[in-house]
């Protein structure tokens, strides 16, 4: 029972960590698979547990104003769900959309300018100890 | 004539003490009216003094323990050994290896639809790409502070 009650309790995290960006994370997903696009993948884990301290997905495109379109406007979908927004545009051609969410702390960083496109998101499980600054 | 292995074995008992009665008593009957082979002309000797019941106007054969029992038991001990160290050795080596974590497991790369999670060749990609999010982290934290 108690490790149900566990399970349930991680799922539910799990939904609520989703739900968060799942527009974005959609985009993402459907771009890693169209293979026109450049995709880091970068986990950190903790050296003595192996347990992820932060996974990093970076995606890059040039050329591409529609999908640069669809990310601004999923961005733009969350907005009301954010606990941190920042947002710089110089005319329609540079915009630069930093996104927060905390618990898990989350940060999505979205950046066009012209035809580059690049679409910087991170989840931060736990804070580094040690971190340089 | 050939070494029979039985005899061979009890020489090699007897010669460690561990026989009984009736397997000294076989020892004694084998070596009695059997032709040894040179390298145990010795025995032969040694045997038959003891069958005779080690009579005092004769001196008990010294023998040294024959090469056979060296090369056959020594060796058997070594193999043993040798493969419980080695049994041991990889054990360790794999519960080593496995509790070695790489902190980077889990990366990949998909440039141009190739798929990569070689480390060995992505690694510098991986760091650069963390040390990126550690400064959009930074960045982001001053803006919450801000916003507090």
């Amino acid at each position: 029972m108690k490790r149900l009650l566990i399970l349930a309790a991680l799922f539910v995290i799990a939904v609520a960590e989703c739900d968060a960006q799942q527009r974005i994370d959609d985009l993402l997903n459907r771009e890693i698979e169209s293979g026109t696009t450049v995709f880091r993948m970068a986990v950190k884990r903790d050296p003595a547990t192996g347990e992820i301290i932060k996974r990093v997905k970076e995606l890059s495109a040039t050329g591409n104003k529609q999908l640069a379109k669809e990310f601004i406007a999923a961005f733009e979908s969350e907005r009301e769900s954010v606990d941190g927004w920042e947002e710089n545009r110089r005319g329609s051609n540079v915009v630069q959309i930093t996104a927060v969410w905390l618990d898990p702390k989350r940060i999505y960083t979205l950046t066009v300018s012209g035809s580059t496109l690049n679409v910087f998101a991170q989840t931060i499980f736990r804070e580094e100890k040690n971190k340089s600054k | 004539m050939s070494k029979d292995r039985h005899i061979e074995a009890l020489v090699e008992k007897f010669l460690d003490g561990r026989t009984t009665n009736a397997e000294e008593q076989q020892l004694y009957d084998w070596f009695a009216i059997s032709n040894v082979p040179e390298e145990w002309a010795d025995l032969k000797a040694m045997f038959a003094w003891y069958s005779s019941g080690m009579p005092e106007n004769s001196v008990e054969p010294v023998v040294s323990k024959p090469k056979f029992s060296l090369s056959l038991s020594l060796r058997r001990r070594i193999v043993a050994i040798s493969s419980a160290v080695a049994v041991v050795v990889i054990a360790m080596v794999t519960w080593i290896s496995s509790r070695e974590v790489n902190i980077y497991k889990g990366s990949y790369i998909i440039e141009q639809g190739t798929y990569c999670d070689n480390l060995d060749y992505i690694q510098e990609d991986i760091e650069a790409l963390l040390e990126q999010a550690d400064e959009i982290e930074r960045r982001s934290n001053q803006l919450m502070a801000l916003a507090d």
